[in-house]
């Protein structure tokens, strides 16, 4: 059952493509000019910005926690799985040695490592698991082992997991790859994160013997399609998304309801610009945006909530009211050097932190307790990570500090 | 006789002129004393932040005090017509121009520094063995902040004769050399990749740059010198020390053994 005409016009949700073909979606100028006052605003207020976002939040509902499961759940990668496979078909059916391993590259909180996994699954692959860092310091030989001795093609989801940006630590990464290049570890996949893959470049230039893909960023158009899957729509629940301040339509309505005096909203074409087409940095910010109940300016208005058949609205908090961390006014080197290298390696214990950074262990404490109460790194099972809601601002902080990032 | 009558149409001093040309003499000296000792004595009794403007100003005041009395008294010794004040600017030019000979000079320099460019702001140059990141460029000198934190003071004039050394040439990029002396008993070959790589994997690496390891051999042993460049010119000092402490670790985790200059008191 159709939605809309968007479903029918809609691209493939999940497409790979190589890296060269990746595009960023964009914003629109007036978009593009807000943001960037706005960020200078923040800058230059420092930390006055968090009480302003705070006193408009507190006018506005969340959605609650079970209701926020249902509406933005975790993607399930079943799709995204399929299109892997259909990327992959030609090469698996193509069994020349002149390139033994795809890459697959993806941005942080794309998802391409547990689409991998997923994929490794289905088709019964090896999956490799990384070797612990001690190993990786000392450069043990016995990573990963003989993957050739049962003949089974591998995969290696996280390429970021076998290096540290240590001086001692690229051993491991360099003689795994010149394996790869020999083809002495067979047919096999590799995952690799977009920071990592900007880092390993420089010391392994991948050449012709390599094949990479990606997954293509999420436009305006499959934003709209994945967060119409997320949410169920059509098949589980009649949802309609407006905008809180002005009730212009974010994603299309349910067939027959649909008011051509509503206009539509230009949300989801920002979030895609400000999320860089990452699906997880997306969700997050989508997550963040859900109300329950509209803004005052909203109270009255009639429309497509009267029609038959009965849905339920939610409201989207307007851009420029979403709560999206920022770097404080006074960050400097040292939170330039902790995000650096939680990117660069997919998320680090303390540990590891202190091992690939020029500060004192109580200082990286510090500096990550910091980063912390900006909303930009969580932990989760002692190991800390850039935050897929602050990945944006994280990102613009380390490129206007002149730190090497990546492509995507 | 016509010189001598000259000079007496100039100069018209009367014996009352005689009289208050020494009581402003005296009142300046007077309220010079006053204020190089008033001032200091209530700069120690006030707050810190205060100390350093009334120190600051005593020798601007005791300057408007000595013109003040130069404008008292040449009204009383020279008659001032037209001629006469022309003859005293004309001796008086004749006389700056001597002294602020150097002060011009800069000023021209000062000028060409602004399209020959031998340095900007955000450059670091070493003058006349002062090293340190230019702040400001002014009319006659320019100013560096030196490592320490200690301001310099550099006239343009230097331009015309000296040698000025800018590391960095108004670009991002300045090359930092760590040097590391080397017993000259280990496998040079690992020691070179193993410092390659002690640059690669610093925060500080500007990673679009290249890194070079330069080997010297020495009578008393091996002499490495790693060359990269920083993110920013400003992290520098920091950059070389992450590469001198890392690569030192890492040496020492090779077994390579460093080069020693023994003492006199080993010697005896």
């Amino acid at each position: 059952m159709a939605t809309s005409d968007t479903d029918q016009k809609a691209p493939p949700l999940w497409q790979f493509v190589t890296v060269a073909d990746h595009y960023l979606p964009t914003a629109s100028v007036g978009a593009i000019s807000k943001n960037w006052f706005a960020t200078w605003r923040k800058r230059l207020r420092s930390n006055d910005a968090d009480s302003e976002f705070t006193n408009k939040m507190s006018n506005l509902e969340t959605l609650p926690c079970e209701r926020l499961e249902r509406v933005a759940p975790a993607p399930d990668w079943r799709d995204a799985v399929v299109s892997l496979d259909g990327a992959l078909e030609g090469w698996l059916t193509d069994e020349r040695s002149d390139l033994p391993v795809v890459f697959l590259i993806g941005p942080p909180h794309g998802g391409c490592a547990d689409i991998l996994r997923r994929w490794a699954e289905q088709r019964q692959w090896r999956v490799l698991d990384p070797p612990a860092p001690e190993q990786i310091l000392s450069g043990d030989p016995a990573w990963p082992g003989s993957p050739m001795a049962d003949g089974r093609p591998w995969v290696l989801p996280c390429l970021e997991r076998i290096y540290l940006r240590h001086a001692t630590g690229l051993g491991q990464v360099r003689h795994f790859l010149q394996q790869v290049c020999r083809s002495a570890l067979g047919r096999g996949i590799i995952g690799c994160d977009s920071w990592a893959w900007a880092f390993l470049r420089r010391i392994w230039p991948p050449g012709r013997r390599a094949l990479a893909l990606t997954l293509q960023s999420f436009d305006q158009e499959r934003l709209t399609v994945y967060f119409q899957r997320l949410a169920g729509i059509p098949e589980q629940q009649l949802l309609l998304f407006r905008q809180s301040n002005n009730g212009a339509y974010v994603l299309p309505p349910p067939a027959g309801i649909l008011d051509e005096s509503v206009a539509r909203s230009d949300f989801l074409r920002r979030l895609a610009a400000h999320s860089r087409g990452i699906p997880g940095v997306a969700r997050a910010i989508w997550r963040a945006s859900l109300r329950t109940r509209p803004a005052a300016d909203m109270t009255g208005e009639t429309g497509a909530d009267d029609r038959n058949p009965p849905c339920q609205t939610i409201w989207i908090a307007p851009w420029d009211q979403i709560e999206k961390p920022a770097l404080p006014g006074n960050a400097g080197r040292d939170q330039a050097f902790v995000l650096h290298a939680l990117l660069l390696h997919g998320g680090l214990t303390a540990e590891l932190l202190g091992c690939v950074v020029p500060l004192a262990p109580h200082h990286v404490v510090e500096t990550l307790a910091l980063l912390q109460d900006a909303g930009l790194v969580e932990q989760a099972a002692e190991v800390w990570r850039v935050t897929p809601i602050g990945y944006p601002a994280v990102r613009g902080f380390l490129e206007d500090n002149r730190y090497f990032s990546d492509d995507f | 006789m016509n010189d001598v009558d000259a000079v007496k149409n100039i100069l018209v001093v009367s014996q009352a002129h005689l009289i208050e040309i020494g009581l402003i003499l005296v009142g300046s000296w007077l309220l010079i004393a006053l204020a190089q000792r008033l001032l200091p004595w209530l700069a120690v009794r006030s707050p810190d932040r205060y100390r350093h403007v009334l120190l600051a100003t005593v020798p601007v005041l005791r300057l408007l005090i000595i013109a003040a009395a130069f404008a008292l008294i040449i009204p009383r010794i020279v008659e001032p017509t037209f001629e006469n004040m022309v003859a005293l600017m004309g001796m008086l030019g004749l006389a700056l121009g001597f002294a602020f000979r150097d002060y011009a000079s800069s000023l021209i320099a000062g000028v060409v520094t602004l399209y020959e460019l031998p340095y900007r702001p955000g450059d670091w140059i070493e003058v006349n063995g002062a090293y340190g990141e230019v702040r400001s460029i002014g009319m006659r000198a320019a100013e560096i902040v030196t490592p320490d934190d200690t301001v310099v003071v550099i006239p343009h004039l230097k331009l015309w004769d000296q040698l000025i050394f800018n590391a960095n040439d108004g670009s991002p990029n300045l090359l930092c050399v760590a040097d590391y002396y080397l017993h000259p008993c280990h496998d040079a070959a690992l020691v070179r990749h193993a410092l390659y790589d002690v640059a690669l994997t610093s925060p500080f690496l500007q990673i679009d740059q290249p890194i070079h390891v330069i080997v010297l051999e020495k009578p008393w042993g091996t002499h490495y010198r790693l060359k990269a460049y920083p993110i920013h010119p400003g992290q520098q000092f920091g950059f070389i020390t992450d590469l001198t402490v890392r690569g030192k670790a890492t040496l020492t985790g090779l077994g390579v053994e460093f080069a020693r200059v023994p003492t006199i008191a080993e010697k005896t």
